[in-house]
């Protein structure tokens, strides 16, 4: 039985996978963080400077005492975008991946250690950390421009199993909050998500941005807000039967995707990285979109 | 520096793979504590799982006209962050005796950016109100309690 047990983690974890496809995840991931961060350079740098009295270190940055200097997290953030076209572009890999994933985790944790996280941004972080530290540039890269394409492998396939892994147990988690909330069960009967919705949308509103296009007209249709809890429940609390398979994975992967483009239409919240899809890629064979190549 | 398949060293990829795994995981206990906590990036998602009340209390600024009307300012002129990080801090300040600093900040930044929408704002507050969720959506957006944590005036050409 134990031999049994120990095979069919073997087949699951050392799948393989060609390493066009690990590599294309690693330009997408790393095309995101490009503008993700450099979206924000100049409001990063002035939350940086705001009252250390707000300052509540969150993840690594747990081992600093005091804020850093706004110019420091200025340096830091440029040698993270440096890293970071190294990183897309495949150029000496070894070093650049782990250097960006590992100053994204740090400049993510950074902004995050203000009174505030942001859930949206932990699968980029996890998924950059995953390509960082993975062969993820031995295909589509500088490293490996004048190279014959390699054969699939595990070593391309286990990162992307990792990826799902960490993507599913995310979604797990935050069903699982929601079972061992206050409201357990009765979480499922829309009550809850329309007090959600609505009280979000309440303080977008005073706070003088603007709610999500359909709470206000959807506030009275509870049956609706009840469908979506259970739809979303289900999704989340049975993200890891998404692992079980190629379609199961595949169809897990479509509809958290609506679901996420359903919150923005409701409640105007954007989840930057989920919107783009780029949590639910590693589902799918993305090198049939390059053009085929003789494998050596 | 690269570990995950390297030497094609099936033991060393597991035992990373296992630990990272573990660590994603490792929030789950949260749901047991009695004071949860949540960290970055290894969170237990604690978003939308919380039981609302019918009344919401939330803190945020008001501009107040020379006619007495008020209206909302947005929350960058208060920071830099996103809307909810803004709205924490408003909180945090607001409670820990700050919220003057705050007015007079806002009532700087509106003279600097020169916003047309609150060229009639002579006065910025920082204000705790309480909203009946219900009544909000059916039209009624008054607050049932409401507390002024700081009044500073804007002054313009100052």
């Amino acid at each position: 039985v134990i031999g049994g047990l120990v095979r069919a983690a073997d087949r699951f974890w050392f799948r393989p996978a060609p390493p066009e496809r690990l590599a294309l995840l690693r330009v997408l991931v790393g095309v995101w963080a490009l503008a993700y961060v450099g979206r924000r350079r100049r409001a990063w740098r002035e939350v940086a400077g705001t009252d250390r009295v707000l300052f509540k270190p969150v993840g690594p940055v747990r081992l600093l005492r005091r804020p850093l200097a706004p110019a420091v997290v200025g340096v830091l953030t440029n040698l993270n975008q440096a890293a970071n076209v190294a990183f897309i572009l495949g150029w000496r890999h070894p070093r650049s991946g782990p250097l960006f994933a590992g100053s994204l985790l740090w400049l993510i944790s950074y902004q995050n250690s203000w009174s505030m996280i942001y859930h949206s941004a932990n699968l980029p972080v996890l998924h950059a950390l995953v390509l960082g530290i993975s062969p993820s540039a031995d295909a589509v890269s500088l490293d490996r421009r004048r190279a014959a394409p390699r054969a699939p492998h595990w070593r391309y396939g286990t990162p992307i199993q990792l990826m799902n892994a960490c993507t599913t147990i995310a979604y797990f988690l935050a069903g699982v909050a929601k079972l061992k909330g206050p409201l357990g069960l009765r979480w499922a009967s829309g009550e809850a998500l329309r007090s959600q919705v609505s009280v979000d949308g309440l303080r977008k509103e005073v706070l003088g941005s603007r709610g999500g296009p359909l709470a206000r007209r959807m506030y009275p249709r509870l049956g609706l807000y009840r469908l979506l809890a259970v739809g979303s429940l289900a999704l989340e609390a049975g993200a890891p039967a998404a692992l079980a398979g190629r379609r199961p994975g595949r169809l897990w992967a479509v509809n958290t995707l609506a679901m996420h483009w359903g919150i923005y239409l409701i409640m105007g919240i954007k989840f930057r990285y989920q919107q783009a899809g780029l949590p639910f890629v590693p589902f799918f064979p993305l090198e049939r979109a390059l053009p085929r190549q003789r494998v050596r | 520096v690269l570990i995950i398949g390297r030497d094609d060293d099936k033991r060393l990829t597991a035992v990373v793979g296992a630990g990272l795994l573990f660590a994603v995981l490792s929030p789950i206990r949260q749901n047991w504590r009695r004071q949860p906590r949540d960290g970055f990036p290894l969170s237990y998602y604690p978003m939308f799982s919380a039981a609302r009340r019918e009344d919401y209390i939330v803190y945020h600024l008001l501009g107040v006209t020379a006619d007495g009307e008020r209206r909302p300012i947005h929350y960058s002129y208060a920071g830099a962050g996103g809307l909810n990080q803004v709205r924490r801090q408003l909180r945090r300040l607001a409670r820990g005796g700050h919220a003057d600093t705050v007015c007079k900040a806002v009532a700087r930044r509106i003279c600097e950016r020169g916003d047309e929408a609150l060229a009639d704002v002579v006065a910025v507050q920082l204000v705790r109100r309480t909203y009946r969720v219900a009544d909000y959506f059916g039209g009624d957006t008054r607050p049932v309690r409401e507390r002024v944590f700081a009044t500073h005036p804007v002054e313009r050409g100052a």
